[in-house]
């Protein structure tokens, strides 16, 4: 029942965690900032969460079934710039560069999803050698020079409003709820749920492990391409390299929002409280006098962290 | 025999590579009746059960369901046969409550696709009452905080949840102490009674005796033979397990090979 999934989504420790997290860490921040709690500056960090808490969404479904997915950077980035070509500063193109390119992320990770089941390839490896070719395609395809302007109607869904509210910020809750209803009330939550946390079991569950393995790469593969399309809105232009803050990034977000990096535990509204926490650190960083490089030694102490505190009862267990 | 059986396995090969671990196997189980598997380690019991839930495509010979040849190609195949599978150590999903085990796979939705989680919860209480499993105090506590004993029985109660024919338990008791293990044998045996063809898979020749009316012997991916409980001694399996010797069961015309 439907109060029985709340209930349940209520009582996880890790998510209710991360949001506290994130509201302090805000409360901090904004105490040292003035300005920083301002509607205005809410907004702008609502924005900014918002390409990592996309492409983070389809890196949340990858990492709940077991997986990882290291070619985000430069699917966003292939998006971003395909998009700035083909629509060459027009609005009227969108109308089909849009879902193209949504599309072609969705191939991407099909390609990424039946590497991994089909040919057996880790998802590590996998997933890295797609986003090098993609990164060297890229640069063979634009010669390494920068493009054309991002369309107007692009740069208004990124940033402009509706009353209080971005365009941006609707179409992240849009998205965000569609990801819940799905990991919350259907089958295919609840069988990536139990493929990552055991793959035998699943199978012999007789539940379609291989199939629903690869749509959790595509669904990666198209949130990384529309974030691309969204993030070129709003920076104003595509440029080679833009999409490599995203990698860490949307992994340190599910795994600060209480996911387990090795699978089968989390959900996307832990995500989300972690994309939020990353880009309100990103806030704080100036104010400390710290540059955005110190972002990356963040992500990077995240991410081992909770890789070590998820492996940490199994390797207790084992030397008992 | 004038019935055929449920289940029944003919001239059944199966190889890994250079491994034989199943050669020319023949065996059955029926209706009414626990059909225990034993055999040393590496003598093929796991091997044949995944066969037969199509986990492992076999290399030749036949299985039968009611005399007909089935193909079974994945354990949707068999479950839609009626045949069951409770795998060693791997019938359940530590981090999902009991209800969501009970229905992993074959989860109830509602019109809009929605798990139908009420109607879920619902079944799995009166499944577990009525193979009178009272150690399970909420079918909604994780499967991660059970004990040995309540794990194989929510795993047999999954099993037999889906009008199930056929029942495999592969080692059920392996890990459980005393009393846990009397409450396992306990539940194998009213599935027999209930009218489903049981197998077994024990080292346990005790437990074995107690609760099985026929015992199959595979040694070495072979079928030694097949002995009617009530007809044989446990000394007799332990040298058939060893050493591989048939003995006397031949002589009632009922051993294959
Ligand atoms: N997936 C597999 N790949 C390769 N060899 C296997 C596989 N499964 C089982 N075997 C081999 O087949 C033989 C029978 O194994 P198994 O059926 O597990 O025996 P048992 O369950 O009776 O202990 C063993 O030699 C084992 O090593
Ligand atoms: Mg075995």
């Amino acid at each position: 029942m439907t109060t029985f999934a709340l209930r349940r989504l209520g009582q996880n420790r890790p998510i209710l965690l991360a949001y506290g997290g994130a509201l302090a860490l805000f409360a901090v921040t904004s105490a040292f900032s003035p300005g920083f709690a301002s509607a205005n500056h809410i907004r702008i960090l609502l924005i900014q969460a918002s390409f990592v808490a996309l492409v983070a969404l389809g890196q949340s479904f990858v990492i709940l079934g077991g997986g990882i997915d290291l070619s985000v950077p430069w699917t966003l980035n292939g998006s971003a710039i395909l998009m700035t070509l083909f629509a060459d500063g027009q609005n009227r193109p969108l109308v089909w560069v849009i879902p193209l390119l949504v599309a072609l992320g969705g191939l991407i990770g099909l390609v990424n999803g039946l590497g991994i089941t089909a040919l057996g390839v880790s998802p590590i490896i996998m997933t890295l050698g797609m986003n090098v070719i993609l990164s060297g395609g890229l640069l063979v395809y634009t010669n390494g020079s920068p493009t054309a302007a991002a369309p107007a109607f692009v740069e208004t869904l990124a940033t402009g409003r509706v009353g209080p509210v971005p365009y941006n910020t609707l179409i992240w809750l849009a998205l965000a709820s569609l990801a819940t209803v799905v990991l919350t009330w259907t089958a295919f939550g609840r069988h990536l749920y139990a493929l990552g946390t055991n793959r035998m079991v699943a199978q012999f569950s007789g539940i379609a492990v291989s199939r629903v393995t690869v749509v959790t790469y595509v669904i990666s593969g198209m949130t990384a391409a529309f974030a691309g399309i969204l993030l070129t809105g709003y920076v104003g232009q595509a440029y080679l390299g833009m999409g490599d803050p995203y990698l860490f990034a949307s992994v340190a977000a599910v795994a600060i929002g209480g996911a387990s990096i090795l699978g089968g535990s989390g959900h996307y509204l832990g995500t989300i409280a972690g994309a939020l926490i990353l880009t309100v650190l990103a806030g704080l960083l100036p104010i400390l006098n710290l540059n955005t490089a110190s972002l990356q030694v963040i992500y990077g102490v995240v991410i081992l962290a909770t890789v070590a505190l998820a492996t940490l009862p199994g390797r207790l267990a084992v030397t008992r | 025999m004038t019935d055929s059986p449920i289940l029944a396995l003919r001239g059944v090969s199966k190889s890994f590579g250079q491994v034989h671990a199943l050669s020319q196997v023949d065996f059955h189980a029926d209706a009414g009746e626990v059909m225990a598997l034993v055999g040393d380690n590496g003598a093929g019991k796991s091997t044949l059960i995944k066969s037969i839930a199509g986990i492992h495509p076999i290399d030749e010979g036949e299985i039968l369901f009611e005399g007909r040849p089935v193909s079974i190609g994945g354990p949707k195949d068999a479950g839609r046969l009626g045949i069951e599978v409770v795998y060693q150590d791997l019938a359940l999903c530590d981090n999902l409550d009991v209800v969501q085990n009970m229905y992993l796979g074959r989860e109830l939705r509602d019109r809009l696709w929605r798990l139908d989680e009420a109607t879920m919860e619902q079944r799995t209480r009166e499944t577990l009452r009525g193979l009178s499993v009272t150690t399970i105090r909420t079918p909604r506590q994780l499967v991660a905080g059970l004990s040995g004993g309540q794990r194989q029985s929510v795993a047999v109660a999954r099993a037999v949840m889906w009008n199930s024919r056929v029942v495999i338990l592969d080692e059920p008791t392996a890990a459980l102490g005393v009393a846990q293990t009397r409450q396992v044998l306990d539940l194998v045996r009213r599935l027999a009674e209930q009218g489903l063809a049981v197998v077994l898979i024990s080292h346990n020749l005790h437990d074995i005796f107690e609760v099985a009316d026929r015992i199959t012997v595979l040694r070495l991916g072979r079928s030694v033979g097949e002995y009617a409980v009530a007809e044989t001694t446990q000394q007799e399996i332990v040298q058939a397990i060893t050493a591989g010797i048939p003995a006397a069961a031949r002589s009632n015309g009922e051993a294959p090979v």
